[in-house]
């Protein structure tokens, strides 16, 4: 009953009534390499059925094989889908690109930083942080640059991405302002108190959430070339 | 051990034999358990993907008679999970046995 009233209900929970269909609810989602795969397996194997049992029709093998749904859950626990593979690393950098990703944060830097450096203060954090960027460019090109296996590539382009670099040069800058009395703990729990303070921790949860992203997706990329 | 479990041990059973393609594991499933076990497509394949993809088997295309065929074959490291696995589900029938033959 609850099923039927489901299929009434929701387009997605209609079973597939060709092969074409069924294999389209299983693959979707998956990166095209994945999918092919994935059709050929299925397809070979409607083949054999076929050959084995003529008198089953299309209908009693796709009863047969379950359904589309569940395979795809299955599918996409095994295969790297369209997300996963927009969550990997590029696979190619140049040394100009890596450079020009950290333009961005450098630029956020300079214009948070501009009231202090109109005054002279900040100067040493400042150059400092922008440093630490182009140092995490160089690097960033170099580790990405050679063969590494997918999931240490995928940890290596998060902890030198622009916006772990800039994490970790506001983190330089933090420390400097509490060890040079700038910034006092009072100072920083009642930051922490603003809804700003929320939305740039918010980010950065999302930012550490995206390695262990990264790094699945880059296991399923792992095992499908190894 | 749920049901996923117990299809991948059944995967790694059937192909510690002998290397075969999706359609002869399912049908080695059904026949070996005297039709009281089938694989359903639909679980089956994702189930060889995931287990290829762990590296507990290998797979490689084939030409036969004009069509691509692709045959699963067991690895050292499927072997030894088979191995660990086949221990685990011995234990758990030899327990359900002892409670099952103390209840007359």
């Amino acid at each position: 009953m609850t099923g039927e009233l489901r299929s009434l209900l929701s387009r997605r929970r209609q079973p597939p009534g060709t092969v074409a269909e069924w294999l389209h609810a299983a693959t979707d989602g998956l990166t095209p390499e994945a999918a092919r795969r994935v059709r050929h397996d299925y397809l070979n194997h409607f083949q054999d059925t076929r050959a084995a049992q003529p008198d089953l029709t299309h209908t009693d093998i796709l009863r047969r094989w379950g359904s589309a749904d569940t395979a795809n859950r299955g599918l996409r626990r095994a295969h790297l889908t369209v997300r996963d593979a927009r969550r990997l690393p590029p696979r190619h950098l140049s040394l100009s690109g890596s450079l020009w990703s950290t333009s961005a944060p450098a630029a956020g830097l300079t214009v948070a930083a501009l009231p202090d450096l109109r005054r002279g203060e900040a100067v040493t954090p400042f150059l400092l942080s922008v440093g630490i960027l182009t140092v995490l460019a160089l690097l960033r090109w170099w580790v990405l640059s050679r063969p590494l296996p997918p999931t240490r590539r995928a940890a290596a382009s998060w902890l030198t991405a622009p916006l772990s670099g800039a994490l970790m040069a506001g983190l330089v800058v933090a420390l400097w302002s509490l060890h040079t009395g700038t910034l006092t703990p009072d100072r920083l729990i009642a930051w922490s108190r603003e809804p700003a303070s929320w939305v740039v921790v918010g980010y950065v949860t999302f930012h550490i959430w995206r390695l262990s992203l990264a790094v699945n997706a880059s296991r399923k990329l792992g095992a499908g070339t190894a | 051990m749920n049901a996923r479990e117990q299809l991948r041990m059944l995967i790694l059973a059937v192909l510690d034999r002998q290397p075969e393609h999706g359609y002869a594991i399912a049908q080695a499933i059904n026949t070996r358990s005297e039709g009281l076990l089938r694989a359903r497509e639909g679980t089956l394949y994702p189930a060889l993907h995931a287990l290829e993809a762990e590296g507990l088997i290998e797979s490689q295309e084939h030409e036969v008679a004009g069509r691509t065929r692709r045959e699963y074959r067991l690895t050292e490291k499927g072997r030894a999970a088979l191995a660990r696995t086949r221990r685990d589900w011995q234990a758990q029938v030899g327990a359900v046995q002892a409670v099952l033959g103390g209840g007359s």
